[in-house]
């Protein structure tokens, strides 16, 4: 328990408006260690930017209430804090990248300002001290030092990226969450981001999530994975077991939509039905009515998160001792 | 940027060839001899025919335009009053001043309550404070000035005895004047400061500073305002005009000497000269302080500065496309 | 939604209350008035005012006793318009505000008692009639005009003559034919009439007497108008602050011991919105302000705060229905006959003075010495019936349509007449333009009834000026009018005009009247007002020629 950085626990947020209640995160339960990574993955509307503003305190007011669960950084419930200690947390202990970096930097500011605001805030120094911790993070996201005095506008996409990079960076959190950090970028700028994210995180210890919908990415980058389909976590283990030996039929049809240099598939698979919509899930399995493997239990029941083993959960009535549908159907995906 | 400021600049002549040519023409359709309002009802036919001569009334419509024109290029003429036979220029110069300085104040006034009733409402969106807001903008944008001219002459001056009820002897003669011009202007500066305000806190650069850790306060003031100022300054010049439009009637309730109380008592006396030369004056300025805005928005926001150096804003909507 | 529906309802309720603010406001001011008769527009406001005195509120002109005393304070006057200059004569112009401030600046050879109309001396000590267009007069020795030098013939001679010269055209110029200097103190003008009351129009603005010395050192006579640092006035010109002010100082040389200017400075101030105006005096930033709507007046007439002033003054407003070329139905004194019956009189009066008028029984006003009613109460009753008939003897049994020329001022006047006419089955348009267009359409003639007023106290060849051939034949000097007259009916007029008996004008004028009632010529409306406001605390408020305010005998 000692070495989870982050443990978050039982987590429910509802997005509420006058017409309707949404169950964007429902029950979901994971830990992080220090210096580990975490992929997040799942289809857009799953969660997975909500359990991620959920743990910086950043939902939007009014409308996003957090129901029940705890969010533990080092044993203590951020969901807890009052307004100003999450301010001394957000930036300093836990940072965040945005999914698109052409939007996430103010316009009218130059980047050195916007880097160094971070530092003052967070470290007690001097206007021209902070300035230059900032040249020093636009060398290390690898932007030359003196541009810090240009405004945003004068970059291009993948370098305003690497400059919100150097923002979420620039106090040494111990918890970065990058959600969706390459999505917006050029496909071979992708890659070089993704580099450069994985030696800054291993230079620093920082521990991740990272929230993608690109398996290939965490596969490539990370050490845990959890799968989440219509607010819940389906599946979790580390890369090798979640990947190699998938469990949740969600997860398997995950796998099956990616394209493969090695095989010679016609068309790439298309995982059947919408996904669940969050605003009125079923009372039993929220996949059920897209799986393959689904029998009539599945439509009664809601299952529970079982241990396979070795850290692996996954949230399928197939691997309960009740199971009566067909056992085979993963060898049918295989 | 001075190639920018010069094409700005050239814009001006075809926009005021156009004011003048449309007032020119409602002077030659509307019934009323100038001649005779110049010699008054009992003067003989004569007399008139003199004076029409004498004011080149008699030539075409066309020439008597282009004489015009020529006289304000070659040297500054813009006739003379038919009324006092001063010329115009001298007329409205001090005049202008005087409307300058009540318009400012009342741009000032307007854009200060505005901008800030439209950062409370925006801040306290779909609260009893925004709806607070709404009303009191709304209701000094549906109020017509002159009324609201009245009621602060009647609680300041007439109840109060704090301020002049009317005329500019003392400084405190310009008060009610620019409040009730900016008052006017709240609404607009409000509702846009609101929706941009609400724009640009939905942005993800504020998204970006609330990660940083920043405080809500100081996201609302670093970061938020000023690109919400950006449409609120653009529309300074819009309001501009609508002020120089209020200060019309309002110059007429305050007594106040400016260019809108010569223009419409150049009006009621059908004293065109006055009328066209207070026109195109006003044209002119106006076109000058909208170019001194927009160049002025440079300074608000970075981004403008390549589109207005590079000479246009052609390249703007291409790089546009390409963000999205 | 339901937020819009709370801030529509929040809103409305917001108004209301600035509503019923705004209208609360008003009854405190006016010191427990009746609310009633605020609302003295319409018929039923007349009636309410016609229990209770609502005169009770206004203030007589020339009623105050005489000031004896002199201060240092400032007299602060709210005119509606900045003149185009201080001296018309200069320019061959009249303009009202001109005239006003012009009275206290330059002195004339004669006065006029306001209340009496008894010409008195002024630079004139006396005067005589050498024969019927030959008036002369001797001057006073110790005047002095504005530059110091004393007051001569040669100075009067020069007057006229810039009064022939340059006001050929209109009332100051078009009578005189000029003036000669006997020697240094007397000095006889010439008229183009006989007509002995043209000794009392020397006393009206206009006619004021300057030097030409004085004129020269002003800038000559085409700059003194801007500049009337001139005459031998009450006041002296002291600034003029264009679109701002006129600031008038008081003459301590004035050649009268025995007047006393209370005010040592006289400013005037150009505001047009009448109700700002009023305001200024209750707030103490001005002291009087003239030509206030008679209806706003009557508002005011009901407060505490201020002194309201409403009064006639010798103008009757007449409906001339044209009878000359362009005359169509109108043409035709049945049709004209018609009208005259079917229109309401107590209504069209009541709209026009706010109740504080009565209806014309004569053509003359009451004012003029020489007035003397020729209508019955049943003649000026409404005679629907009556109309009908004679429009049906016309041959307009079915029905009529005319048009009324007027100023914008009279449009509620003309909107009570578009309704009785209504009644007897004549459909009245109501054109009122602006002023140029105005006087456009009354100079031609496109018009088959026009509301004007003319002065009838004074008999000046003005007087009666519609029908007098010198102006319907003329060419086209007068403004409206029937375009018509007669040979005997013109006969009349210069008898009246050039009368030296005064024991006969009564008749006279009866006779005028009478030749016009049997032809349905015009119409006799009512006597026209004016309101003015003062300050509770200003006194001695008295009226020149044309109910012009006397700005020189104010006092506190």
């Amino acid at each position: 328990m000692s070495d989870n950085l982050l443990s978050v626990r039982e987590l429910v947020i509802h997005y509420e408006t006058d017409e309707e209640v949404v169950e964007a995160v429902n029950n979901i339960s994971f830990d992080l260690k220090k210096g580990e990574i975490l992929g997040l993955v799942g289809e857009t509307g799953a969660g997975k930017t909500t359990t991620a503003l959920g743990i910086m305190g950043l939902l939007p007011p009014k409308v996003a209430n957090v129901i029940s669960g705890s969010v533990e950084l080092d044993g203590n419930d951020l969901l807890r804090m009052t307004d100003r200690q999450m301010r001394k947390i957000r930036g300093k202990r836990i940072s965040m990248i945005f999914q698109d970096p052409m939007t996430a930097l103010n316009p009218v500011k130059t980047v050195g300002d916007q880097i160094s605001e971070v530092v003052l805030l967070h470290d007690r120094c001097s206007k021209a001290e902070a300035l230059r911790r900032a040249q020093e993070m636009l060398g290390m996201v690898g932007i030359v030092p003196e541009r810090y005095r240009d405004y945003p506008h004068q970059f291009s996409g993948g370098m305003k990226q690497r400059i919100v990079i150097a923002i979420a960076l620039a106090c040494r959190p111990d918890l970065l969450i990058a959600d969706e950090p390459t999505t917006a970028l050029d496909v071979t700028i992708q890659a070089q981001i993704l580099d450069m994210m994985r030696n800054l995180q291993k230079e620093n210890g920082t521990s991740m999530i990272l929230i993608t919908h690109d398996l290939g990415v965490v596969a490539e980058m990370c050490d845990h994975c959890a799968v989440m389909y219509a607010g819940e976590l389906v599946e979790y283990g580390t890369v090798e077991a979640v990947f190699d030996h998938p469990k949740h039929p969600y997860t398997e049809a995950l796998y099956r939509s990616i394209p493969s240099l090695d095989k010679d598939v016609e068309r790439l698979h298309v995982i059947p039905g919408m996904v669940t919509d969050p605003a009125s899930l079923p009372a039993y399995c929220s996949f059920a009515d897209r799986c393959g493997d689904a029998c009539g239990m599945c439509r009664t029941l809601d299952p529970k998160v079982l241990d396979l083993g070795g850290g692996h959960t996954v949230k399928c009535l197939k691997y309960t001792s009740k199971w009566e549908g067909k056992t085979d159907g993963k060898t049918e995906s295989a | 940027m001075l190639k920018y400021i010069v094409k700005r600049i050239l814009y001006l002549i075809p926009i005021l060839l156009g004011v003048s040519a449309i007032i020119f023409a409602l002077k030659t359709i509307t019934p009323g001899d100038p001649a005779r309002q110049i010699l008054g009802n009992e003067a003989s036919e004569e007399q008139v025919q003199a004076k029409r001569e004498e004011l080149g009334l008699n030539d075409p419509v066309v020439v008597q335009y282009l004489r015009y024109i020529g006289g304000i290029v070659t040297g500054g003429d813009f006739g003379d009053s038919y009324r006092t036979g001063e010329p115009v220029l001298s007329e409205i110069v001090p005049r202008l001043w005087t409307s300058a300085k009540i318009t400012f104040g009342a741009v000032i006034i307007g854009a200060a309550v505005g901008v800030l009733l439209g950062i409370i409402s925006a801040l306290k969106k779909y609260t009893w404070a925004d709806s607070l807001v709404l009303v009191i903008s709304m209701f000094f944008q549906s109020v017509p000035e002159f009324v609201v001219a009245l009621v602060l002459i009647m609680i300041f001056a007439v109840n109060l005895h704090l301020l002049p009820a009317t005329g500019l002897e003392s400084w405190q003669g310009y008060i009610m004047p620019m409040l009730c011009i900016g008052l006017s202007s709240v609404a607009g500066y409000t509702r846009i400061t609101r929706s941009s305000m609400l724009e640009v806190l939905g942005e993800d650069y504020i998204r970006t500073a609330r990660a940083k850790g920043q405080s809500e306060s100081n996201i609302t003031v670093h970061h938020a305002l000023r690109n919400a100022m950006i449409p609120v300054a653009q529309s300074v010049g819009t309001n501009l005009g609508n002020a120089i439009g209020g200060g019309m009637v309002l110059e007429t309730v305050f007594g106040v000497p400016g260019v809108g109380k010569y223009i419409v008592d150049s009006i009621t006396q059908r004293n065109y000269p006055s009328v066209l030369g207070g026109a195109l004056i006003i044209a002119m300025v106006l076109t000058v302080i909208n170019l001194i805005v927009d160049v002025s928005f440079v300074l608000i926001d970075p981004r403008l500065k390549t589109t207005i150096i590079s000479g246009g804003a052609k390249r703007a909507p291409k790089k546009k496309i390409k963000a999205a | 939604m339901r937020l819009k529906k709370l801030t529509a309802a929040v809103l409305a309720g917001t108004m209301v209350l600035a509503l019923t603010a705004c209208g609360k406001d008003a009854p405190t001011q006016s010191g427990g008035g009746t609310p009633g008769t605020e609302k003295t527009n319409e018929a039923d406001g007349g009636g309410e005012q016609q229990n209770e005195p609502a005169v009770a509120g206004v203030l007589t002109p020339n009623s105050d006793p005489v000031n004896t005393n002199t201060s240092d304070e400032t007299l602060r006057i709210g005119l509606s318009s900045e003149p185009s200059t201080l001296w018309g004569a200069s320019e061959g112009k009249a303009e009202n505000e001109e005239q006003i401030i012009n009275a206290a600046l330059l002195d004339r050879l004669v006065n006029v008692d306001p209340v009496t109309k008894e010409v008195l001396p002024n630079l004139a000590t006396d005067w005589e009639w050498v024969d019927e267009t030959h008036c002369k007069f001797i001057l006073r020795d110790d005047v002095t005009m504005s530059d110091g030098t004393p007051l001569v013939a040669e100075d009067v001679v020069y007057t006229v003559g810039i009064w022939t010269e340059r006001c050929a055209t209109n009332d100051t110029g078009k009578f005189i034919v000029g003036a000669e200097a006997e020697d240094e103190k007397t000095v006889t003008i010439e008229f183009t009439v006989a007509a002995p009351d043209l000794l009392a129009m020397m006393a009206w603005g206009n006619f004021g007497i300057v030097s030409e010395d004085e004129v020269n050192a002003a800038g000559g006579l085409d700059a003194v108008g801007k500049n009337p640092a001139v005459g031998s006035g009450k006041y002296r010109f002291k600034e003029w602050k264009s679109g701002q002010s006129v600031t008038l100082e008081r003459n301590d040389s004035y050649w009268n011991p025995d007047y006393k200017g209370y005010f040592k400075e006289i400013v005037f101030t150009f505001t047009s919105d009448a109700a700002a105006r009023e305001m200024a005096i209750e707030s103490g930033d001005s002291d009087l302000t003239i030509d206030v709507p008679i209806s706003q007046a009557a508002t005011y007439a009901q407060s505490s705060a201020v002194s309201t002033y409403i009064y006639s003054f010798g103008q009757v407003i007449h409906l001339w229905y044209n009878m000359g070329e362009n005359a169509k139905a109108t043409k035709d004194q049945k049709v004209r006959a018609a009208i005259d019956k079917a229109l309401n009189f107590d209504a069209v009066t009541q709209v026009a003075t706010a109740g504080f008028g009565t209806p014309a029984m004569a053509y003359m006003d009451p004012a003029a010495t020489y007035y003397k009613e020729n209508y019955t109460a049943e003649e000026r009753a409404v005679d629907i019936e009556g109309a009908k008939a004679l429009l049906a003897e016309a041959g307009y049994e079915n029905g009529l349509e005319i048009t009324a020329l007027g100023l914008a001022d009279l449009t509620p006047v003309l909107t009570v007449m578009q309704a009785n006419l209504a009644e007897a089955g004549i459909t009245l348009n109501i054109d009122t333009p602006d002023t140029a267009q105005f006087v456009e359409g009354a100079f031609g003639g496109s018009y088959d009834i026009i509301c004007v007023g003319d002065d009838l106290t004074v008999r000046t060849p003005t007087i009666v000026p519609f029908c007098t051939k010198l102006n319907v034949n003329g060419p086209g000097m007068v403004i409206g009018g029937p375009k018509w007259t007669t040979d005997e009916l013109d006969a009349a007029i210069a008898a009246l005009i050039s009368e030296s008996d005064t024991s006969k004008l009564e008749e006279q004028g009866l006779a005028i009247g009478n030749m016009l009632k049997e032809q349905t010529v015009c119409s006799n409306l009512y006597s026209e007002m004016k309101a003015v406001i003062t300050a509770k605390d200003l006194k001695g408020y008295c009226t020149r020629e044309r109910g012009y305010i006397d700005v020189t005998t104010l006092y506190r």
